[in-house]
């Protein structure tokens, strides 16, 4: 059903960034990177920054590309609207305040384990919002869907807008606190890989799960429940797993847009609609693309290493543009 | 009202009662009651309105209707799990447009997951609609009658015991038309049944084993098509002056002066 040379291209050029990430860097250039790793001293520096540094934080950035990218693709499926994504949808500027508001009250301590608890609780409570104000039309009011994210969006983007000017005379609390707004990378480390794989393999599992009955849903619910799609069922299945994934992408590395938007749109423009293949493929090439992402934010006015969250944007929306723009003109 | 007979003993592939629906506080269907066994071809009319496509909403449980029943072989199909449904009952007509990224292939695999080897698969594979060329295209690049042919081809293929089709054969050409119908009757001629809910008189004349005349949401006829459309209810439901008269070997509308 899947065919596997696809996902196995993904797979093979998703591990080629991860090393290439790895090998790129203001510190370190890749030629004296890999110099030093078949010369040098087993312990040296070159070898800390690599394994302990570029590594895990590569690592992190595929995991919440993937998350990012599978959640992208269940949400456009479930609300049959290509522009649902979590950033858009309000479900991670929600998750983002959480974590801020962790931060706030309980300052840095213990963050590993609290921060995504908060934010898969903060994404939870935003779908379950969208979900009550759209519960007597059912999910498939596109309109409405966008203007009550985006409004929520906006309040939640107001609330963190508040947590930070109370923060304000707190240098170092306050600079945490944006990096949630503007999406980050820094500092990764391997721990967060070992608390981001479980639960995204979980999530990604489950959202592959529903595909069938997405593919259903988007000949529309009458036709979809006449094929044994228990509707109510799969909205839960697919709002609570793609509330979990979004949560932990902003936990990783707060808000990072345009990424479960691209992957998907990617991904259909080359292949099938069927939601299976495009929730997997959107999770290779959202890993690939946020792992590029990052290795272009530390290198392009190296040494000062910017927000990935920056690159997203500046690049993400015009290719959505283009995408959009060669949709539309395919279709009339 | 003509009454409903029962052919055999045993119990019919689809049985209604109907006492009544309601949306928005009014009433949009009430007292329809009839059973269908198998090789029963029914077809469903009546004005803009008049509550057709409320009859297959209540037939697949897709809206809230705690006075109706509706039992397949027997069986409430409110009660029954949604996986256990598509084999009771298939629905055609009311896909929306958001699937057009679907190949052909694709869209007819939706059906082909019930896993079942029955009639259904004989007729859709009976028919020469799906050449190679059809199967990989995507239903964005398809007309509008062959995207209808696709879903019908998936109601085959599904292989209910009752195949419901709303707004039949609003987008097909003639020819296509016929071979539609002729493979709906050979599908409910092999044991199933089918409900097809049409706006050409002329069609439930040709191919309907009943009909079933709907107007302002009340049954006001059941039996077969030539006795249902009496000149006075084809004034009364469809404001037409006109009758039914034979034509050839069969029967059709004539206009009167």
């Amino acid at each position: 059903m899947m065919p596997a040379g696809r996902l196995l291209s993904w797979l093979a050029g998703l591990s080629t960034l991860v090393l290439l990430a790895a090998l790129v860097g203001p510190v370190l250039g890749p030629v004296e990177t890999v110099r030093e790793l078949l010369m040098g001293s087993p312990n040296s520096l070159v070898r800390s920054i690599v394994v302990d540094m570029r590594l895990p934080r590569a690592l992190v950035a595929a995991l919440i590309g993937g998350a990012l990218g599978a959640s992208g693709a269940a949400l456009q499926g479930l609300f049959r609207n290509p522009l649902a994504d979590p950033a858009i949808l309000g479900v991670s500027p929600t998750a983002a305040f959480f974590c801020q508001l962790v931060l706030f009250l309980f300052g840095a301590a213990s963050a590993l384990f609290t921060l995504p608890l908060a934010a898969c609780f903060g994404a939870l409570l935003s779908t379950a919002l969208l979900t009550f104000l759209l519960r007597p039309r059912s999910f498939s009011n596109r309109d409405l869907l966008l203007l009550a994210g985006i409004a929520l969006g906006q309040v939640m983007g107001a609330a963190s807008a508040l947590l930070l000017s109370l923060s304000v005379s707190d240098h170092s609390r306050a600079q945490r606190l944006l990096l949630w707004i503007l999406g980050n990378l820094d500092g990764k480390t391997w721990a967060q890989v070992a608390l981001g794989l479980l639960p995204v393999t979980v999530g990604v599992v489950s959202l592959l799960r529903t595909g069938p009955a997405l593919d259903a849903l988007t000949f529309g619910s009458a036709t979809a429940t006449s094929l044994g799609v228990d509707i109510r069922r799969t909205e839960r299945a697919v709002a609570l797993w793609a509330s979990v994934l979004s949560g932990l992408t902003v936990a990783l590395g707060g808000i990072i847009g345009f990424v479960g938007l691209l992957a998907p749109h990617f991904v259909r423009s080359f292949g099938s609609s069927r939601h299976q293949r495009v929730i997997a493929e959107s999770a290779l090439c959202g890993a690939c693309l946020l792992v590029g992402a990052d290795a272009l934010a530390r290198c392009v006015l190296a040494p000062v290493e910017l927000p990935v969250g920056v690159i997203t944007g500046t690049l993400g929306a015009p290719v959505f543009a283009f995408l959009l723009w060669r949709r539309f003109r395919g279709a009339s | 009202m003509t009454e409903i007979t029962q052919r055999s003993t045993e119990s019919p592939l689809l049985e209604l009662d109907v006492e009544s629906v309601e949306r928005g506080g009014r009433s949009v269907l009430s007292d329809v009651r009839f059973a269908l066994q198998p090789g029963e071809l029914l077809f469903v009319v009546g004005p803009n309105g008049s509550g057709k496509s409320t009859l297959i909403d209540v037939c697949l449980d897709l809206v809230p209707a705690p006075r109706a029943k509706v039992r397949y072989s027997g069986l409430l199909f409110s009660s029954l799990p949604y996986r256990e449904r598509p084999r009771l009952a298939s629905l055609v007509g009311r896909e929306e447009n958001d699937a057009l990224g679907f190949t052909v292939d694709e869209a007819l695999a939706l059906a082909s997951a019930q896993k079942q080897d029955g009639p259904g698969r004989a007729v859709a594979r009976s028919l020469p609609w799906l050449t190679e060329e059809l199967r990989s295209r995507r239903l964005a690049h398809l007309s509008q009658g062959e995207r209808q042919r696709v879903h019908l081809l998936r109601g085959f293929l599904q292989d209910a015991s009752v195949l419901f089709w709303d707004e039949a054969t609003a987008h097909l050409d003639l020819s296509h038309r016929e071979e539609a119908l002729s493979a709906l009757r050979a599908f409910t001629a092999s044991g199933r049944a089918a409900l097809v809910v049409v706006h050409e008189l002329e069609l439930a004349l040709r191919y309907a084993t009943r009909l079933l005349v709907l107007h302002h949401g009340k049954m006001v006829a059941l039996g077969t098509p030539e006795q249902c459309l009496s000149q006075g209810l084809l004034r009364e439901v469809f404001g037409l002056n006109a009758a039914v008269a034979p034509s050839g070997a069969s029967l059709t509308l004539s206009w009167l002066p």
